[in-house]
């Protein structure tokens, strides 16, 4: 205890070295004790390198008084406080949710959507309350945050309510619900999509779009995305040719309309890209019934392979 | 020849949205993760403005522009923050971190782009 | 195997950055996709979305990333290797801190080669400062090179390598500081006696601490192989060890800023670099 009592005392040391090797062997001792003058050291720290140590060594200590430490940063009128507390729980693996089960209702917005950040990383037994109170938020940034995070984690089970939130036609949460249905969506999420789009999706969300008919459209779905290729501009290539490459590995007989050889064979003569040009010369493998294709997929195919060299 | 914007945002749904809506409007787009990555991603590649989060862990947005802004060479480059915070407190903080602009998520993608090309001007690339 | 497409490309990349910090553009694609395949094709995997799922949410430990950076880098070693990093070193950074050392008459000069395994990264650093510095032999300079492997330390101290390891030094450099011997080489005393070789565990905190007064710090392909911890706890030493104005050095295309943002980004020609304000 005398040697843990140095270390805190050396926390106000007036050489920063001595203040970050403080904070290191608090971290170290691994002791309870140590949490308090952790924190409140925190805002009186001007040396970001020392502010750094002692968030490391928060890490360290395993005591359950970190986290309830790092949920009241949350409140900190420091960016830097609150966003390394973000990192700090996240570190800590399941073991929060309970306590940011418990801190959720009485969280402002701006906490309730960094509570929501912690849990992109953590996952566990009791987080879908939390998603559920957060698909319900009055603050759309919350519900935003939500749906991104359950898309990413797979959260199948919040399907039908995401497909019912791309009905409120909020451009950036209907774009946050197309990604996530990209992943756990299906051919139902396309349907209820496009019942929604009318025919006409938003030309910002057409990336969006296109991941989930690449991700859960049918083989005759290629059309669709092959007819963008001509018409759209070349910052859509990118999704065009991944949303087409995703239903061909789906569906391996989905033919490939002829008219997709010169806006293809133009992608990997002058593409934007390495990586957009390989893909532009496999997809154009399914095409070698076309007159000239065989040849030029000779000429070009030792030119890409290898990253050029 | 087209601008081009550097967007910092630690959610990659964000930064994809926005760079969505402004590759549609003609801009060229460079994404980071924080603000540590865009600080490498700015000193490595032309940009003609920064469009920036606030809370990212690692380097939040105040500290991104305070170190932008103390480069002698990034002093008029447009810096825009795009943040879900609307307390008249963190838009203060913004402008004396050195933001030229501040605009509350969800922006419109019309507004965003309306506001990011006033910003802008005719200001040239840096590199 | 089907290829990664442009948005999983994406997704690696800056997984990999996040979590070992290293930069990977696109013009590497083709490379990143082979290893991805090795790793996929020997976990059972034959979805890349899978296999990227797995990596993002489903490997809490960073096993399997670990095992993608094995495969991703390199453990090559040889004099002058990141020739454009040292060359920024060389041309700018070592100048800058002379000439603040100079203008304080400080004539002491102190390089830390850490993980140096068997020398080369310091005997290289021991040529360019002769090279660019020959005042060198008037100051008080000294590159301590370390290593926890004492076998590697050995080799270290004979100063002897071959045609490999030498391929790229530049032709001028060869005659001046290194005596042939039919297939090796030996670096001559008059540059080798500017490194002096130490035991040190990079884990050692006590050790580590020790460690003080550095104009700048070498730890290149070295930290990638650290879990997140040991490789921020290894970074926040080599702050306290250096001087203000004195510079860290990773690899070519490993991020400082991943894993501290104490230091300042600074740019010289194409490079950048982190310095202890």
């Amino acid at each position: 205890m005398i040697e843990l009592d140095e270390h805190i005392g050396k926390l106000e040391s007036a050489d920063e070295a001595e203040r970050i090797y403080a904070a290191e062997d608090i971290g170290y001792a691994n002791r309870a004790e140590g949490v308090p003058p952790l924190l409140e050291r925190l805002p009186a720290e001007s040396s970001r390198a020392v502010r750094e140590a002692i968030f490391a060594a928060l890490e360290n200590i395993e005591d359950d008084a970190v986290i309830q430490g790092a949920i009241r940063l949350l409140r900190s009128d420091d960016s830097f406080l609150r966003n390394q507390a973000v990192d700090l729980l996240r570190s800590r693996g399941p073991r929060v949710i309970a306590s940011l089960s418990l801190a959720f209702p009485e969280a402002d917005s701006d906490q309730r959507k960094l509570i929501l950040d912690v849990l992109a990383s953590v996952d566990g037994p009791g987080t879908s309350g939390i998603y559920e109170r957060a698909l319900a938020d009055s603050d759309v940034n919350v519900v935003i945050t939500a749906v991104e995070s359950l898309g990413n984690a797979r959260k199948t089970e919040f399907r039908a309510h995401i497909e019912e939130a791309v009905g409120a036609w909020h451009p950036m949460l209907t774009g946050a619900c197309l990604e996530a249905l990209a992943q756990i969506g299906n051919a139902h999420s396309l349907e209820v999509i496009r019942s929604h789009a009318a025919g006409s999706v938003a030309d910002f969300l057409l990336p969006s779009y296109l991941k989930v008919l690449g991700a859960h459209g049918e083989e005759s779905d290629v059309a669709e995305a092959a007819g963008m290729l001509d018409s759209r501009g070349a910052h859509l290539h990118a999704p065009i040719l991944d949303a087409i490459a995703m239903l061909r590995q789906r569906h391996p007989s989905a033919l490939l309309p002829e008219s997709l050889v010169d806006p293809l064979e133009r992608i990997v003569r002058i593409g934007n890209s390495p990586i957009l040009r390989r893909q532009a010369l496999h997809l154009l493998e399914g095409l070698t019934k076309q007159e000239g294709v065989v040849e030029f997929l000779a000429a070009w195919q030792p030119r890409l392979e290898n990253d050029g060299a | 020849m087209k601008k081009t914007v550097l967007i910092v945002d630690d959610s990659e749904f964000v930064r994809n949205y926005h760079a969505y809506i402004l590759q549609q409007a003609s801009f060229d787009v460079i994404t980071a993760m924080d603000g540590s990555d865009g600080l490498e991603k700015l000193y490595t590649h032309a940009c003609d403005l920064i469009l920036t989060d606030i809370n990212m862990a690692r380097m939040d947005g105040y500290e991104f522009i305070r170190r932008v802004r103390s480069e002698p060479k990034y002093q008029e480059l447009p810096i825009v923050i795009v943040s879900t915070e609307s307390q008249s407190m963190d838009k203060m903080k913004g402008f004396q971190a050195g933001a030229n602009l501040y605009l509350v998520k969800p922006c419109s993608p019309a507004m965003m782009v309306e506001n990011l090309r006033m910003v802008m001007g005719p200001a040239p690339n840096v590199t | 195997m089907p290829e990664l497409s442009s948005d999983q490309f994406d997704k690696l990349t800056r997984k990999i950055y996040s979590e070992l910090g290293l930069q990977f553009e696109e013009n590497k694609g083709y490379f990143l996709q082979k290893c991805v395949e090795k790793r996929m094709e020997k976990l059972g995997f034959d979805d890349p979305q899978k296999y990227l799922f797995m990596l993002c949410y489903a490997d809490p430990d960073g096993v399997e990333m670990q095992a993608l950076a094995n495969l991703i880098t390199t453990n090559e070693t040889y004099m002058f290797r990141e020739y454009e990093q040292l060359a920024a070193f060389a041309d700018y950074c070592l100048p800058e801190v002379l000439s603040a050392k100079e203008a304080r008459a400080e004539h002491t000069l102190r390089i830390w080669s850490a993980g140096c395994a068997s020398g080369e990264e310091a005997y290289t650093l021991a040529i360019i400062l002769r090279e660019v510095f020959p005042q060198s032999q008037f100051w008080n300079c000294e590159i301590v090179a370390t290593d926890i492997d004492q076998n590697v330390l050995n080799q270290a101290a004979r100063a002897r390598y071959g045609s490999r390891s030498v391929h790229e030094v530049p032709p001028e450099y060869m005659a001046r500081h290194l005596i042939a011997h039919g297939d090796s080489y030996t670096v001559r005393p008059s540059t080798a006696n500017l490194v002096r070789l130490e035991h040190l565990n990079l884990h050692d905190r006590i050790a580590m601490r020790a460690m003080k007064n550095f104009d700048f710090v070498f730890c290149r392909n070295v930290l990638i192989y650290f879990d997140d911890r040991s490789r921020k706890m290894v970074v926040d030493h080599f702050y306290n060890a250096l001087n203000p104005g004195g510079y860290v050095f990773l690899g070519h295309s490993e991020s400082v800023g991943r894993i501290s943002t104490a230091f300042k980004l600074r740019r010289f020609g194409t490079h950048l670099v982190y310095v202890k304000e």
